[in-house]
């Protein structure tokens, strides 16, 4: 398995094939996510998939995924950048939906994305 | 957004994250210049339940959302014959100003800003009817009665400019034929 951790942040990546993970999300038809586009709930394409994002702990929990971004998210050049999810997110083989919001939470990289996800997750809590 | 920019964009059920189908047309009120239902297929998704058209997708909350046509704009809309694009622009006094080639609309509200024919275009407000063969729009006498120079394609501009004698008709934009007739 391929194990990237990041510092003091208990964040963890894989990309192996997530049924080798408990906790990491699978497409009804069995699938895994990775190569799965990446959509907002009002219809804008953010990337997609290339690897899975989980926290470390007592359990595996899924917290985000790095994707190959759009052109236009983010500036520069480099398109691999990290997006957090929410604790319940709707997957198929054709897409995964995300708020629109989570675009706004998009980091290029791990150092401090476990802090991304909480602010998201509570402003998610706090908007339901 | 551009009427066949928007056709071909897949329609996804927010709920399950899957595909629906593709957009294949609108039903459009020409009593209100509007969008006023999506077809998907031999369906329709009222415009108001899809909220809009997204950058890359029409994303919907329900898959009931999807039904079947139910008034004459919306059966029209999904047997194809509601479509405006390719067909005559007609005006109410009998003038052929042009033929279709897209339509500028406002992807959140559905508002029809503009019918654009070719290098030409008329001000969507003009709409009165689409039918099977031609688009109906109102006269440019009608058009301009508040005064609105800007509601009439670049064609029926020069016309008036023929009529007025302005000099340097034939080499004027659209914008210079108004400044010249206001």
């Amino acid at each position: 398995m391929k194990n990237r951790a990041a510092p003091r942040s208990g964040i963890a990546m894989s990309s192996d094939r997530p049924a080798s993970i408990p906790g990491v999300p699978r497409t009804p038809s069995g699938g895994d996510v990775i190569a799965s586009a990446v959509l907002t709930e009002s219809g804008t394409e953010l990337g997609t998939v290339v690897e899975v994002v989980i926290e470390t702990g007592d359990r595996a929990d899924v917290v985000g995924f790095e994707i190959e971004a759009v052109e236009g998210l983010r500036p520069g050049d480099d398109h691999h950048v990290f997006i957090p999810l929410p604790d319940t997110l709707a997957i198929s083989g054709d897409n995964i939906i995300v708020p629109d919001s989570a675009r706004d939470f998009v980091r290029d990289d791990l150092t401090g994305f476990g802090g991304a996800v909480a602010d998201f997750r509570s402003q998610l809590g706090e908007e339901a | 957004m551009r009427w066949k920019q928007a056709k071909g964009r897949t329609v996804v059920n927010t709920s399950t994250a899957e595909n629906l189908g593709t957009l294949s047309g609108f039903a459009v009120n020409p009593d209100t210049s509007q969008l006023v239902a999506l077809v998907i297929g031999d369906q329709v998704i009222t415009w108001a339940d899809a909220g809009g058209i997204g950058k890359d997708a029409v994303t919907i909350a329900d898959e009931e959302m999807v039904r079947p046509p139910e008034s004459s704009l919306e059966k029209a809309a999904a047997g194809g014959s509601g479509d405006p694009v390719g067909k005559r622009v007609i005006t109410e006094d009998g003038h052929d100003i042009g033929c279709v080639a897209d339509i500028d609309f406002d992807a959140q509200t559905g508002a029809i800003r503009e019918l654009v024919l070719g290098d030409d275009e008329v001000l969507g407000s003009r709409l009165l009817g689409i039918g099977s063969f031609a688009v109906m729009v109102s006269s440019a006498q009608r058009s301009m009665g508040g005064g609105q120079l800007d509601a009439l394609s670049k064609a029926e501009l020069y016309e008036m400019a023929k009529t007025r004698d302005v000099d340097g008709r034939s080499s004027m934009t659209k914008s210079e034929l108004i400044d010249a007739l206001a």
